[in-house]
């Protein structure tokens, strides 16, 4: 088992260091770094629908309040 | 009512598409990622591998052309003279190159070392620049020699820039299209400030409930905005600065407005008596964004900061920004301003029917 995960290990690294030294190994970083691009959007999107559901929760308390008082 | 319109909505939304779409989907100008060696001596045969990033050399191998120039031309009206074809260009593919260049005895420099700038042309790619980056190296100064060996024999013709596509920077990459994004959401924030400071002083003019209403609730809907800004910044930072967050003057003084607003927020609550909560905030609040000001656009211009700008005014100088990124951030920056305005409106109106629930009456 001890072996066999070192092999492996010893494969990943031979694989990154035979990667190209202008293509990074790193995810975020590959063609030009674009995910950054997407996770900045997606951050945004996240903090609009945080809002939606803080503002649904405060329109169902209201929503609670006025079929109370109609009754 | 101008709140209740859909057409104001509408348009921010159509605009944030339109730059969702346009800033996503338009490429970048193809750029010189590195230069090996870095490093040459005058007189010698000088071998570069050179590669770029979104170039297609491999479609028409035969017509790129490369070309040296010194970073800081020897007299200034020389500057577009002086220039040193590739003696031959290899193309290795699509993004490689290895070009060849008769580097002649003395350079147009009076230094050992002078810096030099490489310019690669393709015609589908345009022109694309490394300034700056290459050494080379002299025994001897011989000035006048140096200006006659490099001056060119006829102009080269670069082809057309592609002038809708955006510029290519190192480090920043694809990340320049962040611009759109995170920049866009500052600008909203301060709108929507703005805004809640003008419905502050009308309180205080007349009390009236609703205006205190608008003002909060353009305060919260401009603290998430900066959050945002925050976040985004910070992951933006990670990949090009290195770094979640560094002591640059201007995030610093970000994070410090969004406590001073988070200040504004606890002091709402903290104030039983609704008359003194609204005449004690209206006056906080506009207190609050006159030191805003200073911290997030004075500051930051008078030291030195990682920003854009210092010592400048970044979005509107000519160095910052591109007519092709203009094009679409001027277009983001109203956008987000719309959607902050319509998700305020929302929270105003929410507020309003609850005070009206609570009070059973109608106090407006």
């Amino acid at each position: 088992m001890g072996t066999f995960l070192l092999t492996g290990i010893r494969a990943m690294t031979w694989l990154i260091s035979a990667t190209s030294p202008h293509e990074p190994a790193d995810f975020m970083r590959q063609t030009g770094k674009i995910y950054v691009v997407y996770g900045v959007l997606s951050l945004i999107f996240i903090g609009i629908v945080t809002f939606l559901i803080l503002l649904e929760r405060r329109i169902s308390k209201l929503e609670k309040k006025s079929d109370h008082e109609q009754s | 009512m101008f709140l209740k319109k859909l057409w104001w909505k509408l348009l921010g939304a159509a605009l944030i598409l339109i730059v969702l779409n346009r800033g996503l989907l338009t490429p970048l100008k193809h750029g010189i990622v590195d230069l090996s060696p870095t490093r040459s001596q005058a007189g010698a045969t000088a071998i570069f591998e050179v590669f770029a990033y979104n170039s297609h050399y491999d479609r028409d191998p035969g017509s790129v052309r490369a070309y040296l120039r010194p970073h800081r031309p020897a007299s200034p009206h020389r500057e577009g003279d002086l220039l040193l074809a590739a003696s031959t260009v290899d193309v290795r593919s699509a993004t490689h190159l290895r070009l060849k260049f008769d580097l002649p005895a003395f350079l147009p420099d009076p230094q050992k070392l002078a810096a030099f700038t490489l310019i690669v042309d393709s015609p589908g790619d345009g022109p694309a620049v490394l300034p700056g980056k290459l050494i080379i190296g002299q025994d001897s100064i011989q000035v006048e020699e140096g200006i006659r060996a490099w001056t060119s024999r006829g102009s080269p013709e670069f082809s057309e820039w592609r002038k809708h596509w955006f510029p290519y920077r190192n480090i920043l990459v694809e990340t320049i299209r962040n611009t759109f994004f995170h920049v866009s959401l500052w600008f909203a924030m301060f709108l929507l400030l703005a805004l809640s400071v003008y419905y502050s002083f009308r309180y205080l003019r007349q009390p009236l409930v609703d205006f205190d209403l608008r003002a909060f609730a353009l305060v919260r809907t401009a603290m998430l905005f900066g959050l945002l800004g925050c976040l985004t910044g910070s992951l933006w930072a990670r990949y090009t600065w290195e770094t979640w967050w560094t002591t640059d003057i201007k995030l610093n003084m970000a994070a410090l407005t969004l406590l001073i607003y988070l200040a504004y927020w606890v002091l709402r609550l903290s104030i039983e008596d609704p008359d003194r909560r609204r005449r004690i905030s209206a006056a906080y609040n506009a207190f609050a964004l006159a030191t805003v000001i200073p911290l997030i656009f004075v500051l930051p211009r008078l030291t030195d900061s990682l920003h854009p700008g210092s010592g400048g005014n970044p979005a509107i100088g000519a160095d910052d920004m591109d007519n092709a990124l203009r094009m679409i951030f001027y277009p983001s920056v109203v956008g987000f301003m719309l959607l902050g305005l319509w998700m305020a409106s929302l929270l105003y109106r929410v507020d309003r029917v609850e005070i009206r629930l609570d009070e059973g009456e109608n106090i407006f």
